[in-house]
């Protein structure tokens, strides 16, 4: 399991990190802090033909590339992944959630912080998907 | 006696006339068949081809509604040749039955050019007593009005009046509801604005509590920093409360001295041991001054509480008259560079120790208030040296 964690909070990534290690061993995770560095790293390892991940967690209001703005440059990169992951947007804006969820390759719409059991189902479904 | 004969009116009252009849936004507008028909109505119950609604601007005689022939090209004539000037003066009904026996109107272009020989008008008196203008009858020959003729025409007069009120209010109604919905839309951009403001931390506050359950080993140190959110929760809840308490009271125009202002507020402030400055030139302005004092309230306080120097000096003026731009400056530690324009975030992280004790929804509030009237606030700081905060302010 491979997972992308996307926000600009410390906190947030920290708390994925511990959530994974009850969850689960031999998880790999990445953490960006604006959507910007997440679609290098897509553009820079699509070469080297790389794993791409399984699940990313995506923030919304984030500096340099929001959320929404990742999505549209992920749209670019996607079909060129050997593998789409699921998306789940995390987020506490006040954006409508019903045009966060119409938006390409997203899965699911959550409130920030989410709790351990929710991201238990999200890996949980993945891998049943797979 | 000549036209050049007519009293001059006191020029003060004069002035007083003009600004009512503006008030009333009628001047060179369209033709209404509402006056039409008065106009109408009073030539035929005078029994003359000719009757006018006019009023009197400082330079013409203009007309709203005409009835009848009068051989002009124009709805107006220049003020000083015209009947109603004088007519205006007097309370009642002004008549001249024969102009051509009358020295003040015989050699009168109106007489020789368009060979008016009657003329009748009562004034068009506003509710503050103001003389707007007339409804006259006028005839190319002699003639008089009977009693029952002239009351008509009086009653007639007033009811003009009555439709300018009615229209007056018509448009203060129209122009209250459109302010209405103008802040009906900036208190729900606000109250969006504070909503996600508040709901932030709280996200914070979740997660570190989330944190503190899953990893026990450094609760302590999510624990201070909760308690920090927590109490930057109750600083923007309070910056809140003294906003709105501030906002919904109608902002009106006024005449403020700046400079009164910035004084009454550092007593207010009750600051001792400050060593205050603020110009005796400060400008006088008409502007709301219950934003302008939010702004300095602000900016003041903040420096105040920052300066953790031992001798606080507070400098306030204005660097700019045109555009209006003014300052304040303090002695304090100064905004580190790295901060920069963050400082006017309502949230930032507290991770960052400039932020500590930040400054809440204080300058955040301060830069609102700016950016809805177009206006600009930035800051020059100098390490240990102070901070100068300059603000733009369009009336």
């Amino acid at each position: 399991m491979k997972l992308f964690t996307i926000d600009d909070d410390e906190l947030i990534h920290k708390l994925y990190g511990l959530y994974l290690n009850e969850l689960m061993s031999g998880y790999e995770m990445e953490s960006f802090f604006n959507g910007y560095d997440a679609i290098k790293y897509f553009e820079d390892y699509l070469s080297a033909n790389f794993n791409s991940p399984d699940l990313i967690l995506l923030d919304i209001n984030m500096p340099i590339m929001d959320g929404v703005e990742f999505l549209k440059e992920f749209e670019k990169v996607a079909p060129l992944l050997s593998k789409v992951p699921s998306i789940f947007i995390v987020t506490s804006s006040l954006q409508d959630e019903d045009y966060l969820k119409s938006l390409n390759y997203v899965t699911g719409v959550f409130n920030k912080p989410i709790l351990k059991h929710t991201l238990k189902d999200m890996i949980f479904n993945q891998m049943q998907y797979d | 006696m000549s036209l050049y004969s007519i009293p001059i009116e006191d020029s003060e009252k004069e002035a007083e006339r003009i600004k009512e009849l503006d008030s009333y936004q009628i001047l060179d507008t369209l033709p209404e068949n509402k006056y039409d028909d008065i106009t109408r109505l009073a030539s035929y119950i005078c029994g003359t081809d000719v009757s006018l609604i006019t009023l009197l601007d400082s330079e013409r005689n203009w007309y709203k509604s005409i009835k009848g022939e009068t051989g002009l090209t124009s709805r107006e004539i220049p003020r000083d040749i015209s009947f109603c000037k004088v007519a205006i003066q007097g309370d009642g009904l002004y008549e001249i039955k024969d102009t051509l026996k009358e020295d003040q109107w015989k050699d009168n272009p109106i007489v020789t050019e368009q060979n008016v020989r009657y003329y009748a008008g009562y004034p068009l008196v506003s509710p503050n007593g103001f003389k707007l203008g007339t409804l006259c009858v006028v005839e190319r020959r002699p003639m008089a009005l009977n009693q029952s003729q002239k009351e008509a025409l009086r009653t007639l007069a007033n009811s003009v009046v009555s439709h300018f009120e009615l229209d007056k209010s018509r448009e203060i109604v129209r122009k209250k509801n459109k302010d209405l919905a103008e802040v009906n839309a900036r208190l729900y951009q606000f109250a969006k604005m504070i909503a996600h403001d508040l709901k932030s931390p709280l996200q914070s506050i979740k997660s570190l509590y989330e944190l503190m359950r899953h990893d026990e080993e450094n609760a302590q140190q999510y624990k201070e920093k909760m308690l920090a959110y927590l109490d930057r929760m109750g600083q923007m809840i309070d910056g809140l409360l003294a906003f709105s308490r501030n906002n919904l009271k109608s902002l009106k125009k006024e005449e403020i001295s700046t400079g009164n202002l910035i004084k009454s507020l550092m007593e207010r402030l009750n600051v001792r041991e400050i060593s205050f400055t603020v110009p005796e030139d400060m400008p006088t302005l008409k502007t709301e001054s219950v934003l302008l004092e939010i702004i300095f309230q602000n900016l003041i306080s903040n420096s105040i509480k920052y300066c953790n120097c031992e001798f606080t000096t507070i400098e306030v003026g204005v660097s700019s008259h045109d555009p209006l731009i003014f300052f304040v400056k303090d002695n304090g530690p100064g905004i580190s560079p790295e901060v920069g324009d963050r400082i006017f975030d309502p949230f930032e992280r507290l991770e960052n120790a400039e932020f500590k004790d930040g400054n809440g929804i204080g300058l955040y509030t301060v830069r609102t208030i700016l950016m809805q009237r177009g206006c600009d606030i930035w800051f020059e700081s100098e390490p240990n040296q102070g901070t100068t905060f300059f603000f733009e302010w369009k009336i």
